[in-house]
């Protein structure tokens, strides 16, 4: 277990940190200086072996919270929130080493995060839970694609996904979403079991969004109230013609010369349009 | 503004004037130290007397416990009144200090006055004070349980009672009280040449008869002045012996009847207790005047003035021809007749301790009475001051310059050091903040304990202290020259107070932790009013809670007793041995002690992250491993300064030795400071030696405290030292 406040013993060095468990259960010594040895060489604990907790710095200290957890040789090791109290640069290094370890142990590891970067970065099989149920368990990247409730579906990816009440049409073989000032054409392998004039709630990421010039291929107008530049991307907030508000990703150099109050016209292809079913919030595809 | 300011220097210039021109006649002065009734009755007597002669008498009432004090320092400086009103039995020690002088023709005439009160105030032949009021003993008698008062104090002592009360009882642990037996055996407290005079086949005989009533259940055993009140008020004795002042705090339904004590017997004749007598004693620049002569005569023979002091003042007048209808007045005034005036010699004041210890270790039967007295005799030697042969000041003095120039020296070359001057310039804002509290701590702390350690040089009373270099220190370090671990030496004392501390910290300890993790379980219900009812017995001042505990181990009355009876234990006569005694004052001190540490453990112990305990849950540790594994070494930093403050604050438990077990039996449960302070204050006012025992506590714990931070500051250096060599060779 490895727990978010690290919880080490604070009265003791690391050496006997990581001895606690060991000596508890009334291993010898040469197991436990083994073991120590084994450890901190895989976390790089070595120097600090005689430090007291408050001697470290956080990141060292979640090393050393790992490191009990690694002597004990544990099937299964459990990970709460580990990173959460460091910085966002020492967490990007500790979510690294985390993998390595992971992959050295090569025993089962529980990660409970709320951090959809360390979710995706780290898992094998993501589980996504909600209230203590399950709504989801797959593939990081499938789970992110397909997700099948509204809730996965809000609570991976980031910026948030844009969601938005419509109602089904059929058009010939394809269907329809429409709602106030926007207009999807949806690819069938999304909709199932779907009716006449259903009610849906539409999930469309910011990512998947592109700025049009001809408004033929457009399902949505824009108008733009803030835009987000971060260098590489950049995001566009603003409302539809309906007033509901909606987030796309545009180009960096579409961001330099956007203002607040242009209009964007958008256009998404139509296998990207996660379709929720209004009541249940479950996927149309599920 | 300027007017009005000339105007105001003029008029204080004109007051200043008219003062010292004033030719009125001078106005008398006179002290007392008496309160409520007596005092007022005092005052309306001298105001009558400034009506009768037109002179002025400026009254001044001093609290009692600085009166002796206070005339001791005011009346050599002149600062004195011309007319003090005290009690006689001080009279040697003031006489010998030149704080009185004869009264001549203040005494009025003589023949008025009951013989032993003139007695009383008659020193070396010359009468130095003018009794106003008698105190000695009489018999309150409870009339529905005893109708008709027997013709000796044997035959009351021996009347048949129904079950649960007792024919007859006084403060019989009291050397005072007994004194009134030992006189009708023509015993005596003090001879003549002021020795020990409680001993022989006079003083066993008064011992052995009070010791077999007690045996026999006719009076109650182990009986202090609280008991005997509360036993007489609540209907269970019939009679008591006590003097005027039981008469205000008795509150009774029953009738009531104060009479003369009976004789004992037939053979043995009258009790014959200690008679105090009230005078007005005139100071030498008083006794040369003439208006303060009268002022002492109007007071004492006056009909106005004793009218006024029997009745309102309830004074019992030392006069042989007083009519009066008050039957109380009337008892009392007879009982005196047979009263021996207490000695007024300072060799009393020693004589107390020991011979109150003898008559306690009889009646509990845990001597007889030759040998308690003969211990007595030799504990009142041994406290009694001995004369130690002055010595020179000169090695101490060099000692002392010696340390002044190594102290300069150090201090000058500091200053050399390079960083010194700029350290000065930097930190001056800081020494303006701790100006006040350096001065403050160096008048209250330092001085006083410099005081205290120049005092334990010298030897002899407060008033002729006599320098003997460390004659003290050598006396106490080699237990007087008796054996190093004999009773009362400073070694077997020293042991004691060890013990006693160690005792009593681990139960605090133990006691505070356990009911602190019981009062810190998340589900516990009503814990508030816990917190608060476990934290009263701190709050209520120490000598109340040492009070009540003392009465709760009294042997007959007392709670503990009455508790181990339901189970069917023998009533335990808790102070007549050194382990039950011992074991009382630590059951005080825990009560008293266990709520700080408990208090102190409470917030330590919410300064545990519950993550640490689920680690080491986690970890695999029970209940009890994570308690001394991860709990308790956790408790530590914030529980050792208590700890070590909880230990000095019980090596000084003052109050707990003192009222509890008073250092009983024989003053074996006395520690260290009770000791001290019974040098200073029962062993003939030994302030030096006092002082010594002081300063080697004060070195004992200063020591001990400065032992402990060395060994912490060594410990976390080393701990320093291996990390950084750890580092070294790492980074190599």
């Amino acid at each position: 277990m490895v727990f978010q406040s690290y919880a080490l013993y604070p009265h003791l060095n690391v050496r006997d940190n990581l001895a606690f468990g060991l000596r508890l259960r009334k291993a010898d010594d040469a197991t436990i200086a083994a073991r120590i040895k084994e450890a901190s060489d895989m976390l790089g604990l070595a120097p600090l072996l005689d430090r007291l907790p408050k001697e470290l710095s956080g990141g060292q200290r979640q090393r050393v919270a790992m490191g009990r957890a690694i002597v004990r040789r544990a099937n299964l090791y459990l990970f709460d929130e580990p990173l959460s109290n460091l910085d966002a640069a020492l967490r990007a290094d500790v979510r690294v080493d985390i993998r390595k370890l992971h992959t050295k142990l090569g025993a089962t590891s529980l990660y409970v995060t709320h951090d959809q970067t360390e979710a995706m970065t780290l898992a094998d099989t993501l589980w996504v839970l909600n209230k203590g149920r399950v709504e989801q368990k797959g593939a990081p990247l499938d789970v992110y694609e397909r997700p099948q409730t509204k809730f996965v579906a809000s609570f991976l990816g980031s910026p948030r996904i844009n969601l938005v009440s419509a109602a089904l049409k059929r058009d010939g073989n394809s269907w329809i979403a429409t709602s106030k000032g926007l207009s999807v054409h949806l690819s069938s392998d999304r909709v199932r079991d779907a009716k006449e004039g259903a009610s849906v709630i539409l999930g469309m990421r910011p990512h998947d969004l592109r700025v049009t010039k001809s408004t033929a291929d457009a399902f949505a107008t824009l108008h733009v109230d803030v835009i987000e530049a971060l260098g590489s991307e950049a995001f566009a907030y603003g409302t539809l013609e309906g007033g509901t508000p909606f987030i796309a990703r545009i180009e960096p150099d579409l961001a330099r010369i956007t203002k607040i109050g242009d209009a964007l016209h958008l256009s998404i292809s139509g296998d990207r349009v996660h379709l929720f079913d209004q009541t249940t919030e479950r996927a149309l595809d599920a | 503004m300027r007017e009005h300011g000339l105007k105001l220097v003029a008029l204080v210039l004109l007051a200043l004037f008219a003062t010292a021109c004033d030719e009125g006649p001078p106005r008398l002065s006179l002290w007392h130290a008496y309160r409520g009734d007596e005092a007022t009755a005092l005052e309306e007597a001298v105001h009558r007397f400034e009506l009768e002669s037109g002179l002025g008498v400026d009254v001044l009432a001093v609290p009692f416990a600085g009166y002796a004090s206070k005339l001791e320092a005011a009346i050599p400086r002149e600062h004195g009144p011309d007319v003090f009103v005290d009690v006689h039995n001080r009279l040697g020690k003031f006489e010998r200090l030149g704080l009185v002088a004869p009264v001549g023709d203040a005494l009025g005439e003589a023949k008025d006055f009951a013989e032993p009160a003139l007695k009383a105030v008659t020193v070396d032949g010359k009468v130095l004070g003018v009794p106003l009021a008698q105190k000695s003993f009489a018999l309150y008698i409870n009339r529905s349980l005893l109708p008709e008062t027997p013709k000796t104090l044997t035959a009351l002592v021996e009347t048949k009672m129904p079950a649960g009360t007792f024919p007859f009882a006084y403060e019989s642990e009291s050397a005072y009280s007994h004194a009134a037996f030992l006189h009708t055996f023509h015993g005596e407290m003090l001879t003549s040449t002021g020795d020990f005079g409680m001993v022989g086949k006079e003083a066993e005989a008064s011992l052995d008869l009070v010791h077999r009533w007690t045996e026999e259940g006719h009076i109650p055993g182990d009986a202090d002045g609280a008991l005997v009140a509360q036993l007489f008020s609540s209907g269970k004795v019939a009679a008591v012996m006590s003097g005027p002042w039981l008469l205000a705090d008795l509150h009774v339904r029953f009738p009531l009847r104060i009479e003369p004590l009976p004789p004992l017997d037939e053979v043995h004749g009258a009790i014959r207790p200690y008679l105090t007598v009230d005078a007005a004693m005139l100071t030498p620049s008083g006794a040369g005047k003439p208006g303060a002569r009268s002022l002492a005569r109007f007071l004492a023979h006056e009909r106005s003035s004793l009218e006024i002091r029997s009745s309102l003042g309830r004074q019992i007048l030392p006069l042989r021809n007083v009519e009066t209808q008050d039957a109380v007045a009337m008892a009392f005034r007879r009982a005196a007749e047979d009263a021996i005036p207490m000695p007024t010699s300072g060799a009393m004041r020693a004589a107390w301790v020991p011979a109150d210890q003898a008559i306690r270790k009889v009646l509990r039967g845990d001597a007889s009475s030759h040998d308690a007295l003969v211990e007595a005799e030799e504990r009142f030697r041994n406290a009694a001051a001995e004369a130690e042969p002055s010595s020179s000041p000169t090695p101490l003095f060099l000692v002392f310059s010696f340390g002044l120039v190594l102290a300069a020296f150090a201090l000058v070359r500091r200053a050399k050091t390079a960083t010194f001057r700029s350290d000065l310039r930097a930190s001056k804002e800081a020494y303006r903040y701790l100006g006040v509290a350096t001065v403050t701590v160096f008048f209250l702390v330092i001085v006083p304990l410099l005081v205290g350690a120049v005092t334990s040089f010298y030897s002899g009373t407060r008033n002729a202290p006599v320098y003997v270099g460390l004659a003290n220190y050598v006396s106490i370090l080699t237990a007087r020259g008796g054996p190093l671990f004999g009773n009362g030496s400073f070694y077997r004392t020293l042991a004691v107070t060890v013990l006693w501390t160690v005792v009593n910290v681990a139960f605090h300890v133990v006691i505070g932790l356990v009911l602190a993790l019981i009062l810190s379980k998340p589900k516990l219900a009503a814990r508030p009013l816990y917190r608060v009812l476990l934290i009263l017995p701190w709050a209520a001042p120490s000598y109340i809670t040492a009070l009540t505990w003392k009465g709760m181990f009294q042997k007959q009355f007392g709670a503990v007793n009455a508790l181990l009876g339901l189970v069917g234990v023998e009533p335990v006569s808790w102070f007549s041995k050194f382990s039950t005694a011992f074991a009382a004052n630590v059951t005080t001190n825990v009560w008293l002690g266990f709520p700080f540490m408990m208090v102190v453990a409470m917030g330590a112990l919410t300064s545990i992250p519950k993550e640490v305990l689920e680690a080491a849950e986690i970890d695999g540790a029970t209940r009890t491993q994570r308690f001394f594994r991860v709990t308790l070494p956790l408790l530590r930093p914030s529980l050792l300064p208590s700890v070590i403050l909880g230990a000095v604050w019980t090596f000084n438990m003052f109050n707990v030795v003192f009222l509890v077990s008073g250092g009983d039996p024989d003053g074996s449960t006395d520690i260290l400071v009770s000791e001290a302070y019974r040098w200073a204050f029962t062993r003939d006012a030994q302030i030096g030696y006092a002082a010594a025992y002081a300063v080697i506590i004060f070195v004992l714990l200063f020591s001990t405290s400065e032992l402990s931070d060395w060994w912490k500051r060594r410990r976390d250096a080393q701990a320093r030292a291996a990390i950084a060599a750890h580092v070294l060779t790492e980074g190599a």
